[in-house]
């Protein structure tokens, strides 16, 4: 089958490789209908994430048709139009049970990294790299998807398939942020980032009961898809200090809620990009912290900040002191799809979650080297390219 | 090329830590046998009992079970009373044990789709990490 493979920094080829077998009795076999780019891709493409092997297929976010299925398998069947969650979830260990499925204790068949790295392994995730189990991605024409009766989700009828592909990743990790970090009904949220996951972030904020939520990015072609698909109010953060008119736009305050969707590759301007950026480029310091210092500068007293941008290591000058100081409450997840996902697709269907304007561009799977290029220098108003094998 | 000789010094100082902090956490040599190896599974202790015995039936392995705090299972522990097995297929079986124990199978990631694996000092690094990923780490 074709498949878009990662071969070297900055470079990626689509490429014959062997199809995906059925190895475990609960996988199954997935027809790749689309795939599509995300944001946390650029970390490996460019090589911050260095456990990345050339070859490997990229790709976690994505819907297909089930085409095989495995002998435990109960809720799939051949035909299923599914989306599946980008996260690998086991759905029976102690995490899954509490359903923060993106914690899996078996999920990833290489834990002595992560747990060498953070102390604990998380679960498995596909294409992302062999820190996350080195599972084949889902930019290729079929995908394995272990534990497929937890992780994959047969699609209504009434969703088309580039609204449902959100419900992949982009949705469930907004809603990881804004479910869990405990947004009560009249806060003020703001969130850095107006990707498809700050979107979705900020859509997810309304639906937990946020009076108000501003967006906060550099790009207006994203700050105008916040204002019209979510009636987000937005900030540029090229034109203006953030700090001060989130404090002009809350009375003083500060936002109730932070929600981080920006990630190890943040920007800002001056000398703390600067800063960052010779730290990383030297492996001093493995992220860019701009937005989530910004974040936690600007959030209230006693209020709650929320990563959901993806990190892989360690950050030079984080502001422990505000953190301390100002009561704050800090929280990070990878997301937990098997959670939301059923809750995102039953608002979809009611057509409360606008997700196919984020499918900025659509091309064939033979034209993902080129759609990567577009999508990382945001080409075009790129919000996601994505593929369709 | 600035880009890529930095990611290969960022490669070289991951394998250099992994190396080092797998080296402190579970070898052979260093520590045999004095620390035991633990997990938690969930499931309770008579059926992590029952189950056990044809999983880690080694005699020269000790095993230890007790109820975890807060409905959270059980606390499964082993060591090797001689030397052998040694702590990596130690770890190795106790990881697989409770696999088998919470889901029934053995999740497995080989054989899988990639695209040409071209031979770089970067390549070579990963593919002996992965090699030991399954059976290194902290636990």
């Amino acid at each position: 089958m074709k498949a878009l493979c990662w071969t070297g920094v900055n470079e990626t080829s689509v490429e014959s490789v062997p199809d995906p077998e059925i190895l475990n009795a609960h996988d199954v076999i997935v027809r790749v209908r689309l795939s599509t780019t995300c944001g946390s891709d650029l970390h490996l493409l460019g090589g911050y994430i260095p456990a990345m092997r050339a070859g490997d297929v990229l790709g976690h976010e994505f819907l297909g048709d089930v085409v095989e299925v495995g002998s435990a398998v109960r809720k799939h069947r051949v035909g299923d139009r599914v989306v599946v969650s980008s996260f690998i979830a086991c759905g029976r260990c102690a995490y899954c049970r509490r359903e923060l499925y993106s914690l899996c204790d078996n999920g990833n068949p290489n834990p002595a990294i992560t747990e060498t790295l953070w102390g604990f392994a998380p679960g498995g995730c596909y294409g992302y790299s062999h820190a996350m189990g080195g599972f084949a991605g889902s930019h290729a024409e079929y995908i394995r998807v272990p534990y497929a009766d937890v992780g994959a989700f047969a699609v209504p009828d009434g969703i088309n398939d580039t609204t449902a592909l959100f419900a992949s990743d982009a949705a469930p990790t907004g809603w990881t942020g804004a479910d869990l970090v405990g947004i009560e009904p009249g806060d003020v949220v703001a969130v850095w980032g107006a990707g498809a996951v700050g979107q979705m972030a900020a859509l997810a904020a309304r639906t937990r009961g946020a009076e108000r939520v501003i967006v906060i990015d550099r790009l207006p072609e994203r700050l105008a898809q916040a204002e019209r698909y979510v009636g987000a109010e937005t900030l540029d953060y090229s034109a203006e200090n953030v700090p001060q008119a989130l404090r002009e736009l809350t009375g003083g305050r500060g936002p109730d809620v932070c929600l981080e969707a920006v990630g190890m590759e943040a920007h800002s301007a001056g000398l703390q990009h600067v800063y960052d950026q010779v730290k990383q480029q030297l492996r001093i310091q493995t992220d860019r912290g701009a937005a989530v210092r910004e974040a936690i500068h600007s959030c209230r007293k006693g209020g709650r900040v929320f990563v959901l941008g993806v990190y892989v290591g360690v950050l030079d000058t984080f502001p422990l002191g505000a953190v301390m100081n100002k009561g704050l409450t800090v929280r990070g997840a990878q997301m937990h799809g098997q959670r939301y996902i059923p809750e995102i697709l039953a608002r979809m269907e009611r057509g409360e979650v606008p997700s196919a304007h984020l499918a900025t561009h659509v091309m064939p799977l033979d034209d993902g080297p080129k759609g990567y290029q577009m999508f990382k220098a945001k080409e075009d108003g790129c919000v996601r390219a994505v593929f369709r094998p | 090329m600035r880009t890529t000789t930095a990611l290969a010094a960022g490669g070289l100082a991951l394998a250099v830590v992994l190396a080092w902090r797998w080296r402190g956490a579970g070898d052979d040599e260093a520590a045999p046998d004095e620390r035991w190896l633990v997990l938690t599974v969930d499931r309770p202790p008579e059926e992590v009992a029952a189950e056990l015995s044809g999983l880690l039936t080694d005699e020269a392995v000790e095993v230890a079970i007790r109820p975890a705090p807060g409905d959270r299972g059980s606390e499964l522990a082993v060591r090797a009373v001689g030397g052998t097995p040694s702590r990596d297929d130690l770890r190795a079986a106790l990881r697989e044990a409770k696999q088998l124990m919470e889901v029934g199978e053995v999740l497995r990631v080989d054989p899988r789709p990639a695209g040409r694996r071209a031979a770089t000092p970067m390549g070579k690094a990963m593919d002996v990490a992965t090699s030991f990923a399954g059976r290194k780490g902290v636990l």
